[in-house]
């Protein structure tokens, strides 16, 4: 997917779904780990070009239904759907398990003992969870998953349990 | 038909029994397997596994939710070919937990 102009300052902040009811509301998919809520007055970038502003926004069955400015009826919210709706990464607030990816590329990766490991030099979407790709001194890659059992980003440098194994 | 209760989750041999020689001596190490097919038991948890995807070993740490999937499905085999597939869509990483 192209990324939208001034995409580097911006984060995708959910989908629009299906068309719900006559009204012009919409199913909106948030990120789960942004989880915005998609209040009133809120604008967020559309990929297909322009802005979409919230007017309308409400809870049904656990899933978020909002009305975009300008939508009044069902064909005009069926126009919509697959719309990728992208937002400020300055009014993103990660959820408590979830990092920046930026913060981690090019950083150390150091052992328990200190020793350098490696450098971040990507991080690749997993179906458990996401891995941090590590470029080895010695030219190789090594994959590690990016759980907090093994990992601890908190710190300048990362930091790897490396259990015996883990980084072969 | 789904498997009968009775006989347990399929786990082959070769792995269960390295997952129960590292829980009897508390120890934690990458194991590596190319049984796919066997199913995540309650045992492995917390453990790392390196699943082969038919090039090299995906290590996966086995988390609670995970129980009851088989190793291979968390180890894709093929490499997802449409635009945009594959890279990060958010610039975030998920799954700390």
């Amino acid at each position: 997917m192209a990324d939208a102009p001034g995409a580097e300052h911006q984060v995708i902040a959910g989908a629009v779904g299906k068309a719900f009811g006559i009204r012009g509301e919409v199913y909106v998919f948030a990120d789960p780990d942004i989880g915005d809520e998609f209040e009133i007055g809120r604008a967020y970038d559309s990929d297909r070009g322009g802005s979409l502003v919230v007017a309308a926004s409400r809870d049904h069955n656990g899933r978020r239904v909002v009305r975009f400015e300008g939508v009044a009826d069902r064909t005009q919210a069926e126009a919509l759907r697959g719309i990728v709706l992208r937002m400020p990464r300055a009014r993103a607030v990660l959820a408590a398990d979830a990092v920046w990816t930026d913060e981690l590329l090019g950083r150390d990766v150091v052992d328990d003992d200190g020793a350098v490991v490696g450098v971040v030099e990507g991080v690749l979407d997993g179906t458990a969870h996401d891995f941090l790709v590590l470029a080895r001194p010695d030219g190789g890659e090594t994959l590690i998953p990016a759980v907090e059992a093994l990992l601890d980003v908190s710190g300048e440098e990362i930091v790897v349990h490396a259990i015996p194994g883990l980084l072969e | 038909m789904p498997r009968s209760l009775k006989k347990g989750p399929f786990v082959d041999l070769h792995l269960a029994k390295k997952v129960e020689d590292l829980n009897s001596r508390h120890e934690k190490r990458v194991i590596k397997t190319w049984s796919r097919r066997s199913e995540i038991s309650p045992d492995m948890v917390g453990h790392t596994i390196a699943v082969h995807d038919g090039r090299k070993h995906v290590p996966i740490y086995i988390s609670e939710s995970m129980v009851g999937h088989k190793l291979g499905e968390f180890a894709p085999t093929r490499a997802i070919k449409w635009r945009g597939a594959g890279e990060k869509q958010q610039t975030k990483v998920r799954g700390r937990r």
